[in-house]
């Protein structure tokens, strides 16, 4: 092999495995509730959202609802961060973010709503 | 009307395809006469294509402009309420405009290609017009023309996030980039076609170089407009969006540096180039099919929606890939592979070095933007956090700064260590200086990973910007302002790392709420609301707040000590809440106020849940019975909301009310009721079964009116700008010097492929 290419190889090798170390610390799986409840790194949890214990915290400015994922394992969910204005009609959502005691405190939210931009239109 | 728009586009599809044709009659053609006329006749179609685009662009454009809500397009994405600049930037807010965008864009450069490509016309041509039908076909089938089917006097109106000066023109820019990055592909495919390895390097040098430039430019731009525009403080997130331009122009500088790379006596890295132009190509083909064709639409924020012909989209990047590595992977042995360098300390040794850290950068992006569908094959999708493109993009942006420090001040055949010496001392000394200063400002103010890239990209930012300083200057003082043009991007690539060290590792947030008497306070500043939302566009909230000094607080230099911010709240028409900060900018700092969350001074109530045709609802002598709905508008309209129908009856009087709310402005009508009592929708109810209502007594209150906001102190963000700037400035620069350069080779009749004299002195 050239000198560039041992030069190249050995640089690759080092960035591939520094990027595998960092992937495997920051990949985010999506997790039921169980396992975002067991997990102690941050997991993304897709689920539906129950409306009618939706509720704003004005003090903390924190959303706080009940989340069901698709095994119907529900868990609380807080949100501090800018409130999804679409809170209201949206039906499912993902949190990502990490158990902390009795709640999962979610950093990202991720809302699903019926209606898309363009989702909608026929083709 | 709509018909003749869409035979524009077919028939610009048919000439380029019969111009193709006509290019590769050319180049199989052994009759010299022959050649020339299929070739003007190539050109003419070519012409002819482009034409044709345009007359369809035009015609979009004047049914936007013109409000002809009866084309499905004008009336999804825009309103006639809209301002001239932003009824014609809605043209490319969608699929089908941003695609008719991009293939015009295709058409302009290639009328410019087939002039300055000289004798490699017939040997790309006939790819670029592959290119070029390939866009037509997607325009074609998303069909930008299609009817609603019925008159329409108004739109859905345009995302209010796009209605910002920076989204007006970041689009044609990147659509510019993208279409500028199939020009040395396509320099590349005929390179293989003919099997002429080295003669393409020269032409397809300032289209490398311009296509990386157009793409920096339009990601700083939509950095610029993500950090004035949503609010959440940064202008760099990581997102898939964002990611899928990334990598075509981190393709696009690998390539640029490669191909200074072959341009040296030996020539080296000819397979290197030609699988660097394909890549290039195809990362843009990945990008559109990543954003565009709905695959993480689950994952992002700002991915399109699915698009309904992504398998045409797919069909294309898997032809275009099997196309370009297949041509190459054919001709791969018969590509000669000179020895790269000799020296560590020559400049070929840091070209070659260069490109493999860019690409190394290229790869691991690519793969952590495609986590969610590579994680998905094995049945468990999953996303990176942005610390892994953090951990990984820091300690190649150290080792690039230490490239850019060390290879400005190398020469073609090294440099003895002694000159190298000489000409580190001082910028070494200035580093250390900056390295020490991060060290000492950052230690315990945040983790040691982030310590250690805020001394390190802060050491070696500040050594590649002096000693890029220094050779700009010694190298524009001997030949002239055109021959910096590398030299001031790297000096931009220096002052950005330094901008994003200081305005993100040491930005620090408080969240406060802020009410209408001065007890808010954050970092040494006190801040008053000053009024309850002022409506400034139909779904635009405006906030005004008062932020003067409270003891403690830095003014910044050159900055008046009180002002005024006025930091926003909109909707999409989806429903989605948007925000919009307040800044206010000094030299040292800016004061970033984004809203969190917004009070007018709702009045004091009681939510109540009813039932249509349930049972009355009773409080006090009222008793309210809710009858039904009226849906207002379409879901997405600017005025979708509904109408709810109550009976209200108190002792023996009956009324009928009908109070409504919109859902995208959150706003509704108040109704009076007997006995002085008041109702409303509540603008979080739902409406498909059960509604909820607020309902105030004849003696509630308004609440005082209050905000909650996110309060940044960012260090130097100007900074970062004027990396931009710099960057996109050298890189224009560079263009210009390879057009001199080539044209003045063409006057000279020199050979193409050898090296200018000149070069090996301007750059010591």
């Amino acid at each position: 092999m050239s000198r560039a290419g041992i030069w190249g190889s050995a640089l690759i090798l080092a960035f591939g495995g520094l990027g595998y170390k960092a992937f495997q610390k920051s990949v985010t799986p999506y997790v039921s509730v169980p396992e975002a409840r067991a997990s102690h790194d941050i997991v993304q949890v897709y689920g539906a959202i129950n409306q009618a214990q939706l509720h704003f915290n004005r003090q903390s400015s924190a959303i706080e609802f009940p989340l069901t994922d698709l095994k119907h394992n529900t868990m609380v969910v807080h949100y501090r961060g800018v409130r999804p204005g679409n809170m209201a009609q949206a039906t499912h959502c993902v949190a990502t973010g990490q158990w902390q005691g009795d709640h999962f405190e979610a950093q990202t939210l991720l809302i699903k709503c019926p209606s898309k931009y363009q989702g909608e239109k026929k083709a | 009307m709509t018909t003749l728009g869409t035979a524009y586009l077919v028939m610009a599809l048919l000439s380029v395809l019969v111009g193709s044709a006509l290019y590769i009659g050319a180049a199989r053609s052994k009759v010299s006469e022959r050649t020339a006329s299929l070739i003007a006749w190539a050109r003419h179609g070519f012409g002819l294509a482009t034409l044709m685009t345009g007359l369809a662009s035009i015609y979009l454009a004047f049914f936007f402009v013109q409000r002809h809500y009866e084309i499905d397009y004008v009336y999804h994405n825009s309103s006639a309420e809209l301002p001239l600049m932003f009824r014609l930037s809605a043209f490319w807010s969608g699929q089908e405009g941003s695609f008719l965008l991009w293939a015009i864009w295709t058409g302009l450069i290639g009328l410019v290609l087939v002039r300055k490509a000289g004798r490699h016309e017939t040997a790309i041509m006939p790819f670029y017009g592959l290119v070029y039908a390939f866009l037509l076909g997607m325009v074609v089938a998303v069909k930008p023309f299609a009817a609603t089917g019925g008159m329409r006097t108004d739109g859905q109106g345009l995302n209010p996030l796009l209605q910002d000066y920076w989204m007006a023109i970041h689009p044609p820019t990147l659509f510019l980039g993208y279409a500028l990055m199939a020009v040395p592909f396509v320099f590349a495919m005929g390179a293989l076609a003919r099997r002429e390895y080295r003669e393409w390097v020269r032409p397809a040098a300032p289209w490398a170089i311009g296509a990386a430039t157009v793409l920096a430019l339009a990601l700083s731009m939509g950095g610029h407009w993500a950090y004035r525009t949503l609010g959440w403080g940064g202008f760099w997130g990581w997102d898939p969006v964002e990611n899928a331009s990334f990598v075509p122009l981190l393709c696009g500088l690998a390539l640029l540096h490669g191909l200074f790379l072959q341009r040296g006596a030996k020539a080296p890295a000819q397979r290197t180039n030609i699988g660097l132009a394909i890549t290039g190509f195809v990362a843009v083909m990945y990008a559109s099919y990543l954003t565009r064709s709905g695959v993480l639409t689950e994952f992002s924020n700002h991915s399109f929606s699915a698009l309904p012909h992504a398998w045409l989209l797919l069909a294309g990047l898997i032809g275009f890939t099997g196309l370009g590595y297949g041509l190459f992977l054919w001709r791969f042995r018969g590509i000669p592979n000179p020895p790269a360098f000799d020296s560590f300390t020559s400049r070929e040794f840091g070209f070659g070095l260069s490109v493999v850290i860019l690409m190394i950068a290229a790869v691991l992006v690519a793969v952590g933007t495609s986590t969610p569908l590579i994680t998905g094959w094995t049945g468990k999708p999953s996303t990176v956090q942005p610390a892994f493109y953090n951990q990984t993009m820091a300690p190649l942006g150290f080792l690039m700064t230490l490239m850019l420090a060390i290879y400005p001040i190398a020469a073609r055949d090294g440099l003895p260590w002694s000159t190298l010496k000489k000409r580190l001392w001082l910028p070494l000394l200035l580093a250390l200086a900056a390295g020490i200063a991060a060290a000492v400002t950052a230690k315990g103010q945040m983790a040691p990973a982030s310590v250690a890239a805020a001394v390190g990209l802060a050491f070696g930012g500040t050594l590649a910007l002096t000693l890029n300083v220094a050779a700009a200057w010694r190298i524009g003082r001997s030949s002239g302002l055109v021959s910096v043009g590398g030299y001031l991007s790297h000096v931009g690539f220096g002052v950005l790392l330094v901008g994003i060290v200081c305005s993100s590792l040491y930005s620090r947030t408080e969240r406060v709420r802020v009410e209408m008497n001065d007890k808010a306070r954050a970092f040494g500043y006190q801040l008053r609301l000053l009024n309850r939302g002022v409506e400034v566009a139909p779904t635009r909230t405006q906030i005004q707040i008062r932020v003067s000094p409270a003891g403690g607080a830095n003014p910044g230099l050159l900055s008046p000590a009180a002002f005024t911010l006025h930091p926003s709240m909109a909707r999409d028409r989806s429903g989605n809440q948007m925000t919009a900060p307040g800044i206010h900018s000094t030299l040292s700092h800016d004061v970033y106020m984004a809203p969190v969350e917004f009070d007018p001074g709702s009045w004091e109530s009681m939510p109540i849940t009813l039932k249509p045709g349930g049972e009355a609802f009773q409080m006090g002598p009222l008793r309210i019975f809710f009858m039904g709905i009226e849906e207002i508008g379409q879901q997405g309209a600017m005025n979708w909301g509904v109408r709810a129908f109550l009976h209200v009856q108190r002792g023996k009087e009956m009324i009928s009310v009908a109070p409504e709310i919109n859902f995208q402005t959150q706003r509704g009508t108040i109704e009076t009721l007997p006995g002085g009592s008041r109702i409303n929708v509540d603008p979080n109810t739902g409406f498909d079964g059960s509604m909820l209502f607020d309902l105030m007594g004849p003696n509630s209150r308004q609440r005082d009116p209050y905000a909650v906001v996110d309060v940044t102190m960012k260090p130097l963000i100007w900074v970062v700008w004027l990396g931009m700037i710099l960057t996109v400035v050298g890189g224009l620069l560079s263009v210009v010097r390879r057009l001199r350069d080539n044209r003045r080779r063409a006057a000279e009749g020199m050979d193409i492929a050898a090296p200018l004299p000149s070069e090996a002195a301007t750059h010591r």
